[in-house]
């Protein structure tokens, strides 16, 4: 490995958020619309804990900007909440990537449920306790979200 | 952001379009022979609205006001697409390019489903009855009694707002819209009460609607369009009401219902 890795597989990056994104959007059943994991936070988090110096704050920002443009709320609420926990994983990616897979998760809960503190705070919504369980179900899905994206980083090489 | 909308809602749509598909044919014939039924029913009320329209206007003419009576309107169908499942809103497949605007009145087969909220090219995003930031303003069917209509969310009933203890309402009423605001037409129903309680100590009766548009499963809308015969009316800037009744012409009225097409 060179001293100075060339950036590279700027592409995957990109497309592994839009299709998040599509995640986002794909219709659910009724029952199961409470259950949608935060499919793009959760790829951003990814990105930024394997690759800090590439997906940082900037990067958060703007994607969180396409996501309330797609999801319909006020513009710019998701785009601050994303850059702060994104802010945040940059601090703390060195710890973070000590730490067995659960522990990890459960750190990145915490992150989570802080997107959907700014949100419930900054707009009108009704809320109820379904409010929390993307946070939950995102906290149980995050050790195959990683380790398909690990797979995914390795064999594209992406730097 | 179209493209990404388009991508999500794909794989339902190949769902839909294979379950179209292999219908089979006895399905067919048998939806066949009820819409058949139903298209019937509608031209025999039909018939009997042409001369009731009449009537009314001629009544109208009595009084001397004048009265619209009929809109056209643009059929849109809704992308399958989620939004926040926190919020109500929908997403339609016409935008700019069918000169969709903001604030257009949103309508489905049964009755007001919302209002055009964003624009973009070629969808746009609609706000449904039940969001809890949505109002719109209503009068009772049997009396002409004005109030308002706010949302409460999801699977919640609708709210009458501002009607004192003891008012005239009774539950299965209908609420039809009321016009007065400029954005929604005369006259298309939203709701029917279901169920009214009168707290004491409270200046307000607690009235709950029941939403008349299928909310949740309606597939086509309408978009109900402004009258392009009417210089009065811009559809961008606010409506002035007043202004908009008074210049609308019987003749209009009575062209418009002869050559009335959707699209």
């Amino acid at each position: 490995m060179a001293i100075i890795d060339k950036p590279q597989g700027g592409f995957i990056i990109v497309m592994s958020v839009l299709l998040a994104m599509i995640f986002m959007l794909m219709p659910l059943p009724e029952g199961l619309r409470y259950f949608r994991p935060e499919w793009v936070l959760l790829t951003l988090m990814y990105w930024t804990m394997a690759l800090p110096r590439r997906v940082g704050v900037g990067y958060a920002w703007l994607v969180g900007l396409f996501m309330d443009v797609l999801l319909g709320g006020t513009l710019g609420i998701l785009a601050f909440a994303y850059a702060l926990v994104i802010y945040l994983i940059l601090h703390f990616h060195l710890q973070l990537r000590q730490f067995p897979l659960w522990q990890q998760a459960l750190s990145l809960m915490s992150l989570i449920l802080l997107v959907h503190v700014i949100t419930v705070v900054m707009t009108t919504k009704i809320t109820g306790w379904h409010a929390w369980l993307p946070a939950i179900i995102s906290t149980v899905l995050w050790p195959i979200i990683y380790i398909f994206l690990r797979g995914v980083r390795r064999t594209f090489h992406v730097r | 952001m179209y493209p990404v909308q388009l991508m999500a809602s794909f794989p339902s749509d190949i769902g839909h379009w294979t379950s179209d598909y292999f219908q089979s044919r006895t399905d067919l014939k048998e939806q066949n022979v009820s819409l058949k039924a139903t298209n019937l029913l509608n031209s025999v009320r039909l018939q009997k609205l042409a001369s009731l329209e009449r009537e009314n206007m001629r009544l109208h003419e009595l009084l001397g006001s004048s009265f619209r009576l009929s809109e056209r309107v643009l059929v849109a169908e809704l992308l399958r697409v989620d939004s926040d499942p926190f919020s109500q809103q929908v997403v339609i497949n016409r935008g700019e390019r069918y000169a969709v605007f903001e604030g257009q009145p949103v309508l489905d087969a049964r009755g007001v489903m919302g209002q055009v909220m964003s624009v973009s090219h070629f969808s746009s995003r609609a706000i449904l009855l039940t969001d809890p930031s949505h109002a719109i303003p209503v009068q009772i069917n049997r009396n002409g009694l004005r109030s308002i209509i706010t949302g409460r969310g999801l699977a919640k009933p609708l709210q009458l707002e501002y009607l004192p203890q003891n008012a005239d309402i009774r539950v299965g009423d209908l609420l039809v819209t009321s016009g007065l605001g400029g954005r929604f037409p005369v006259g298309y129903p939203v709701g029917t009460i279901s169920a009214i309680s009168r707290p004491a100590g409270k200046p307000f009766a607690n009235i709950k609607v029941q939403p008349a548009a299928d909310l949740a499963t309606s597939r086509e809308v309408l978009l109900v369009l402004p009258r392009v015969d009417d210089d009065v009316i811009d559809p961008v800037d606010e409506i002035d009401v007043v202004e908009a009744i008074e210049s609308v012409e019987i003749i209009d009225a009575f062209e418009s219902i002869e050559s009335e097409g959707v699209e």
